[in-house]
């Protein structure tokens, strides 16, 4: 089983605490999608790096609105969820993710749904997206908070 | 006359392209209303509306997307596990309000 240690040794001390657990991921273009606009000779947009934060706290992983726009990619569902302010609901959008840190060249999500996390598409190291229970029940986690670190194992 | 008044309300009507677009709504609606027969045929699976047409069944989401592409272009579809579980979410960051999903 391949395991990553995070965060990068090289960065500076506390970042567990300060940014959480943090993974980089790619987001692309569905292929099917991406193959017909090639043909009707539409462009076609390539893939969104970014940082994903691990949420023990989601059952479905959500990711930046923003990225679905980047992609013109248009909602599959809506799902209902409970907010801050009362019952509510949600987009779901299809979405293909790899992680480059364990060369995975893509993992299935049934449904994510498009959240507002401010992401720009400026650079790399930018926050969008949230990985809930849908993704992680594929993956061993050790959050090891005195060390500063966290470890992923797939 | 209910059914009358909301087909009326839900005209499809044309894109740029040409083509007739149908809210995402009325697939939603037709899930809902046939649920207990695509229960009963297709449970587990996941199933590909447009409109008030029922694509087909598939074992896997991204078999079932790629399908409604092929079928339907870029137009915008539904794409439905077919399961007795309500349609829900728990996202504790949604549920506090510290993040806002896009309606």
């Amino acid at each position: 089983m391949p395991i990553i240690k995070f965060p990068d040794v090289r960065k500076e001390g506390n970042q567990l605490e300060k940014a959480g657990a943090l993974i980089p991921v790619t987001i692309s273009l569905p292929e099917t999608l991406a193959a017909l606009r090639e043909g009707e000779g539409k462009p076609v947009q390539g893939p969104v790096r970014g940082m994903a934060l691990l949420d023990t706290g989601a059952d479905a992983s959500a990711i930046d609105i923003g990225v679905f726009r980047h992609f013109s990619i248009l909602a599959i569902d809506r799902v209902g969820f409970n907010s801050a302010g009362g019952r509510a609901t949600s987009e779901v959008f299809p979405a293909w993710l790899s992680l480059p840190e364990f060369n995975i060249p893509k993992l299935e999500m049934e449904r994510v749904i498009g959240c507002d996390f401010g992401w720009t598409g400026r650079k790399d190291d930018e926050f969008l997206m949230l990985m809930g229970r849908d993704i992680l029940r594929n993956f061993l986690l050790v959050y090891d908070g005195i060390h500063d670190e966290w470890l992923l194992g797939h | 006359m209910a059914s009358n008044r909301l087909s009326t309300r839900r005209r499809p009507s044309k894109s740029r392209e040409g083509r007739f677009f149908v809210p995402l709504e009325t697939g939603i609606e037709y899930f809902e209303k046939h649920k207990a027969k695509l229960l009963s045929d297709h449970e587990g699976k996941f199933v590909v509306i447009l409109g008030e047409q029922l694509l087909g069944a598939y074992d896997t989401v991204e078999n079932a997307y790629n399908a409604g592409i092929q079928a339907f272009g870029d137009r915008q579809f539904l794409v439905r596990k077919v399961t007795s579980a309500e349609q829900n979410l728990t996202n504790l960051a949604l549920l506090h309000g510290l993040i806002h999903a896009h309606h």
